[in-house]
């Protein structure tokens, strides 16, 4: 018996676990939202704006992008939303707004387009936007200038990382560490940019993506431990009272925010378990090494920037195939 | 079809259909059709070679030999008359002659066989029967197989005609290895078995391996690995390493030839319905898939899939009137609407393939190599030919990129520049 019925013929398998990277992406903006509620309550609806603003620009410099290059519309897959959510958390409440407008445009440019779109750029496109524009208007991304104007906190405004910067060169780090205990950055009673005030927050959001399996543990707590190892060192070892120690160095700046969110950028960051190891122990220790002695405050941003550029080396490490024969030479 | 879970730091896996989950369900017998075809390796080409015409009278159990001087046949399932001698391409592109027989009222079976056959005879009559029993790598002086590795379990998820042989056909199956024992003198059988039908092959004189129950333990290169201890190189096919690997259908239905005298006709095929209900029917081979549908009265629309074998690996086919082979496992058939999507997207380096690959191939290199058609660049670099076709990585990818098409196109592709580069 013939029939004239059409089916539809493709290759194996016929079955799917039914994900796909807006998943990832919806659930990436999820658990980022008790950080930013947390910033716009504090900073109030400069802080709203900026975020919104960041958003909707990141998203629509996609989308003309995609326009411009005649191909289907990305920004259904989240990812340029989630691009312009996390660079609104490392934005202080009051920016310009025709800062975040290049920034934004960099970031989807730069950091992501030129490569062909999302999964072949090489670096985390919100470390080197936010990179590009601090070099070139720092000022405006600077936490302190932007509160200066009109805001005023019942707890110690100034920004804990800068604060301990001009603290080292005096050889007083801990002294200066010491006016920020942990629960006071835990509990987001310290001014930082709008995303990174509250590190619970940003704790819960993280440990909600790990357990999703969004976010590799292996590169989480690799770069915690990187970062946690070297403050303890350079604390123990250095001279008495110069430098802050592990809790300090963890709970500020951009050190949770990266260990939860930088981390969970696919394209920048390792698949296999070694190359994950020294990834996140590298870009720790590098975040350590450049806030003691180098010359910026923060050196989570340099740190990851490096460390992008040394993972497709690192990738090359990775367990022998099943069968593989090497041959001898 | 097991969705991602919500916990997802653990790595995920798949179980496969176990008969436990079907045991109150009995075997449907489907009867013989009006016509059969058989399927035999070879093309058309120079049709007055044919040793086989149409309106030639059949047996039923006997071997179609449409090329004279080739050893591939088919085993007729029905006695009755050659009606047609077709083409046919499968979806690996291998050429095929399609007989097609239309049944006689009479039933008279074929006798070649004998009692008590040697290996000669065997080969000359009962190959490619239910299961696709294969004995060419014995019969290659060139290949030394000193192991026969007997799979009694299924290959893909839902299917369980395999396991259904091994619990029902235990009596065979322990026939079949003493068969296999005495035509072939390869002395090492190693029969696999899921852990809950242990107890069915106590019968068999062999060495008894279990397999594991998750997703694709039963994989014979893994198989190989894990239970018989031996890697296949990469590239490398089991019979390379003088291992044939049959399945346990496939013996099972040697055993019962050989003690009635008539090549067994008859294969058990998973049936799958749109809802995901499975049920296990006995039907011969050459019969077409509408008879087979029809036990469950299953309707297809226009936009509905029709696949040949299990939801992983299977073929997915265009007609209904295309026949049972002897290695369909499975027919399942998936409503229109709920076919998963595939996109044409670019690798994001997730890492869920990398998590879930039983061999360990670094897929999300390999598929920007396999993208561009740097077939081998892929093979030598980024262990293309390690793979051992699961299709698990395009299972979990989130980009819903077709990557275990594009290994299956990359393997092709590679076969064919190989003779080219000779």
């Amino acid at each position: 018996m013939e029939t004239n019925k059409k089916f539809v013929v493709s290759y194996a398998p016929h079955c799917h676990n039914g994900d796909r990277i807006s998943k990832k992406s919806y659930n990436m903006m999820l658990a980022a939202l008790p950080a930013v509620f947390f910033g716009i309550l504090q900073y109030g609806v400069a802080a709203l704006s900026v975020i919104c603003l960041c958003v909707s620009t990141a998203m629509a410099w996609e989308l003309l992008f995609n326009r411009i290059m005649k191909q289907p519309p990305t920004i259904g897959d989240g990812n340029a939303a989630l691009t312009g959510l996390i660079l609104g958390m490392l934005m202080p409440p009051v920016v310009p707004w025709w800062v975040i407008f290049t920034m934004t445009f960099v970031t989807i440019l730069l950091g992501k387009v030129v490569y062909g779109g999302m999964g072949g750029n090489p670096f985390n496109p919100v470390v080197l936007g936010y990179a590009i524009t601090r070099l070139s208007w720092g000022v405006f991304l600077d936490v302190d200038a932007s509160l200066a104007p009109g805001y005023i906190f019942d707890f110690n405004m100034a920004n804990p990382i800068v604060a301990i910067k001009s603290a080292v060169w005096t050889g007083a780090g801990a002294d200066a560490a010491a006016a920020f205990p942990p629960q006071v950055l835990l509990l987001g009673q310290h001014c930082a940019s709008i995303g990174t005030m509250f590190g619970l927050g940003l704790i819960v959001g993280g440990l909600y993506l790990i357990v999703r399996g969004y976010l590799r543990w292996e590169l989480c707590l690799s770069y915690l431990a990187g970062v946690i190892v070297t403050a303890a060192l350079f604390s123990a070892f250095g001279p008495e009272g110069k430098y802050a120690g592990a809790a300090f160095h963890v709970l500020t700046g951009f050190t949770l925010i990266a260990a939860f969110f930088f981390m969970a950028e696919d394209s920048s960051t390792p698949v296999n378990l070694i190359p994950m190891l020294i990834y996140g122990i590298g870009a720790g220790v590098l975040t350590v090494l450049i806030r003691n002695i180098g010359a910026y405050p923060d050196g989570v941003i340099y740190a990851f920037l490096l460390m992008n550029i040394l993972n497709p080396l690192l990738d090359n490490i990775r367990p022998k195939a099943l069968g593989k024969v090497v041959e001898n030479e | 079809m097991k969705r991602r879970s919500f916990l997802g730091l653990v790595k995920p896996t798949l179980e496969y259909t176990t008969l436990a989950a079907l045991s109150s369900i009995p075997l449907k017998k489907v009867p013989a059709s009006k016509t059969a075809t058989f399927m035999v390796p070879g093309t058309m080409e120079g049709t007055d070679l044919l040793a086989l015409k149409v309106g030639d009278e059949v047996k039923a159990g006997q071997a179609l030999a449409p090329i004279a001087d080739s050893d591939d046949y088919a085993i007729s399932t029905i006695a009755g008359k050659v009606t047609a001698l077709e083409p046919f391409t499968d979806a690996h592109s291998n050429a095929f002659i399609a007989v097609t027989v239309e049944a006689a009222d009479d039933q008279e079976w074929a006798d070649s066989l004998g009692s008590d056959p040697d290996l000669a005879a065997v080969a000359a009559n009962l190959q490619n029967g239910p299961g696709a029993l294969c004995l060419k790598p014995v019969l290659d002086p060139e290949t030394n197989i000193n192991t026969i590795l007997v799979l009694g379990m299924d290959q893909d998820l839902m299917t369980t005609a395999v396991q259904y042989a091994v619990k029902t056909r235990g009596a065979y199956l322990a026939k079949g290895i003493e068969t296999l024992k005495k035509i072939t003198g390869v002395s090492e059988i190693i029969l696999v078995v899921p852990s809950d039908l242990t107890g069915n092959v106590q019968g068999c004189k062999c060495t008894i391996k279990e397999v594991g129950a998750s997703y694709p333990s039963a994989n014979p290169k893994l198989v190989m690995h894990n239970i018989v201890g031996k890697t296949v190189p990469a590239g490398k096919t089991l019979e390379d390493m003088g291992v044939l690997c049959l399945s346990a259908e496939a013996v099972a239905a040697l055993g019962e030839s050989c003690e009635t005298g008539k090549p067994c006709v008859n294969k058990i095929v998973t049936l799958v319905a749109k809802d995901g209900e499975a049920l296990n029917v006995q039907v011969p081979v050459g019969t077409p898939i509408q008879d087979v549908l029809d036990v469950k009265r299953i309707a297809l629309n226009d936009g509905d899939r029709l696949i040949l074998g299990g939801p992983m690996t299977g073929v997915a086919t265009y007609s209904t009137s295309l026949p049972v082979l002897p290695g369909t496992d499975a027919i399942m058939v998936q409503d229109g609407a709920k076919l998963p999507e595939i996109e044409d997207a670019s690798c994001v380096n997730c890492g869920e393939c990398i998590k879930v690959c039983p061999a360990k191939v670094p897929v999300n290199m390999l598929v920007r190599f396999l993208e561009n058609q740097l077939y081998v660049d892929a093979a030598e670099k980024y262990d293309l030919l390690s793979c051992v076709d699961c299709g698990f990585c395009s299972f979990v990818c989130p980009a819903r990129i077709p990557i275990y098409q594009y290994i299956g196109l990359a393997k092709f592709e590679l076969s064919r520049m190989a003779p080219e580069a000779e």
